[in-house]
């Protein structure tokens, strides 16, 4: 054809976006975790935390937000992944104050490794913990963090559950520069096995498919009390939400007493003391 | 006809209700629910020793090419699972254990007395505790139907049934338990059957997901407007399939095997359970777990 091509192809959003920007837009929020997880350790524990683990860190927001909480404050972050470290070292670390930086210790190793110092707190987020399949697995990790921990230290995790997640599932959530999608792929009831994905969707309408994927085991609130308590930690305590019908400013925790409903959908944290 | 039924009529006539006679309204027989005998109602609407039977000679004859003679029915209340297995062959032995020594009563006089001698002189039944070493003999088959091992409601107790469970077999022998589960398992929940007679209803009064607690209810509902509420109750813990499958094996069982009801093309269950290593969650399911003794 004697016709000359059209201009060049505009590139989509999706292929212009950063899947660990739009990650820590949708699900992360460093600066509210920092508050909540210094309010229930200073009910449950007495004192303010001062040094903190971020097991499974990822690009390490949570590690280098809690070290610019306060002059006093460290954090030491784990994970496998290089690249998301450098990611993590390029966009936060190196964008912090230099005497900030210098209280934050990031390590590429296996949480089971057991890296770094001992810490106030350690934290496991976004059901991170579930890639362990086997209870003995799990255990293990579970009695590595308490070996970790200062001698009134604890460790903080959070569950998901609720009967929409133990089937087939996808919710979306508007978080500004795209859609979020959560797509449960399968859940196996045999084994609790779930494959989940995480999806950005664009104004231009194209896509970032799976993104992020997890295969993960979901387990129970009484199985990790359980590999909890077996792995050495004296107290478990599992935090509620209270009801609240306004989204933006969702219930204080609290440990329930009584029992509580189950529902088609929440989240949890779980507060370990060594 | 159900036997069983027909034994619970003798109530007939007790008239339970004096108060409103002594106000001098007209007087009422008793109502369906006052003659009714909630064991007899238990067995005819909630248990199917036939395909119970059919599905443990299947599970052993697969794995030893014989059939398995001496079965072990734990939390056996009424014994009814365990007349019908000795009924089923004439060289068949069963044990029953249960805590409940009126239930085991009425099962002497409702299931193991009608049936004769020659079947209830093969049916050892032991009031005891299922965790104790009861000294019984040793079975090719032992079942803990109905979900009564959820009475169990931690992890180490749970465990230690299943070893007693282990112990107490043959060498070679089945132990095998039902779950339930699905979405609906882990809400609260009404659902009401017909029965022939009656209505049976399953209410699952509350769940909680922090520690799976599940507090549960029978009620039987007769034409004439009378119930039977809360004829039985159970404060279980609901276990899932991936704890019981690890806690079977902690206990020593080996080839610990899930069974899946099958389905016909309408997708609605055909009543034959068949090994399976993976499903989709539904809403409601009900399986079979079996695990040998090495």
């Amino acid at each position: 054809m004697a016709t000359a091509r059209k201009s060049r192809v505009r590139r989509t959003l999706a292929a212009q976006a950063d899947r660990h920007e739009l990650y820590e837009a949708s699900v992360q929020d460093p600066p509210t975790e920092v508050e909540v997880f210094d309010r229930l350790f200073r009910r449950y524990r007495g004192r303010r935390p001062l040094s903190l683990r971020e097991d499974f860190c990822g690009t390490a927001c949570l590690a280098v937000t809690w070290a610019g909480s306060g002059p006093k404050r460290t954090a030491i972050g784990v994970d496998l992944d290089r690249p998301t470290l450098d990611w993590g070292i390029e966009r936060h670390l190196e964008a912090a104050p230099k005497e900030v930086q210098s209280r934050v210790k990031l390590y590429e190793a296996d949480v089971l490794d057991g890296v770094g110092t001992k810490t106030d707190l350690t934290v496991a987020l976004n059901f991170s913990y579930c890639i362990f399949k086997k209870r003995d697995e799990l255990r293990r990790y579970f009695e590595v963090v308490r070996e970790h921990l200062a001698k009134d230290g604890a460790f903080l995790l959070d569950a998901y559950g609720g009967w929409e997640a133990m089937g087939l599932d996808q919710t979306e959530r508007d978080v500004g520069p795209c859609l979020y999608q959560w797509d449960q792929e399968r859940f196996d009831p045999l084994t609790h096995e779930t494959l989940c994905h995480i999806h950005f969707v664009f104004d231009d309408g194209s896509e970032m498919r799976k993104a992020f994927t997890y295969d993960w085991r979901l387990w129970t609130v009484p199985e990790l009390r359980e590999v909890l308590a077996e792995a050495g930690f004296s107290r478990v305590r599992v935090l509620w939400e209270k009801t609240s019908n306004d989204d933006d400013n969702p219930g204080a925790l609290y440990e329930p007493k009584r029992p509580v409903d189950n529902q088609e959908s929440w989240w949890t944290y779980i507060f370990a003391e060594k | 006809m159900d036997l069983h039924f027909r034994g619970e009529v003798t109530n007939m006539g007790k008239p339970k209700n004096k108060a409103r006679g002594a106000r001098g309204k007209k007087k009422k027989g008793p109502s369906q629910a006052d003659r009714a005998d909630k064991h007899a109602l238990y067995q005819r609407s909630v248990q199917t020793p036939d395909a119970d039977i059919e599905f443990f000679t299947q599970v052993y004859e697969a794995r030893h090419g014989k059939t398995p003679l001496i079965m072990r029915e734990d939390f056996c209340g009424t014994a009814y699972l365990s007349t019908k297995w000795v009924q089923s062959h004439e060289n068949r032995k069963a044990i029953g254990v249960d805590l409940d020594g009126p239930t085991l009563e009425w099962g002497r006089v409702n299931n193991l007395e009608p049936a004769g001698e020659v079947v209830s002189n093969r049916i050892e039944l032991f009031e005891g505790n299922v965790l104790d070493d009861l000294g019984a003999e040793p079975a090719d088959v032992t079942c803990a139907l109905n979900f009564s091992y959820c009475v169990f409601h931690d992890r180490p107790t749970l465990l230690r049934y299943f070893k007693r469970a282990y112990e107490d077999l043959a060498k070679g022998g089945i132990f095998i338990c039902e779950l339930y589960g699905g979405t609906e398992a882990i809400i609260e929940y009404e659902e009401d059957r017909e029965v022939a007679g009656f209505t049976y209803q399953w209410e699952q009064a509350s769940f909680n997901p922090i520690d799976h607690h599940t507090v549960c209810h029978i009620h039987f509902e007769f034409s004439d407007g009378s119930k039977i509420k809360k004829a039985f109750t159970y404060e279980w813990r609901l276990w899932t399939v991936p704890e019981l499958r690890e806690l079977l094996a902690e206990a020593g069982f080996e080839d610990v095997t899930v069974y899946w009801e099958a389905v016909d093309e309408d997708g609605d269950g055909t009543g034959e359970f068949e090994p399976t290593e993976c499903e989709e969650n539904q809403e409601s399911w009900l399986v079979y777990l079996s695990a040998a003794k090495p």
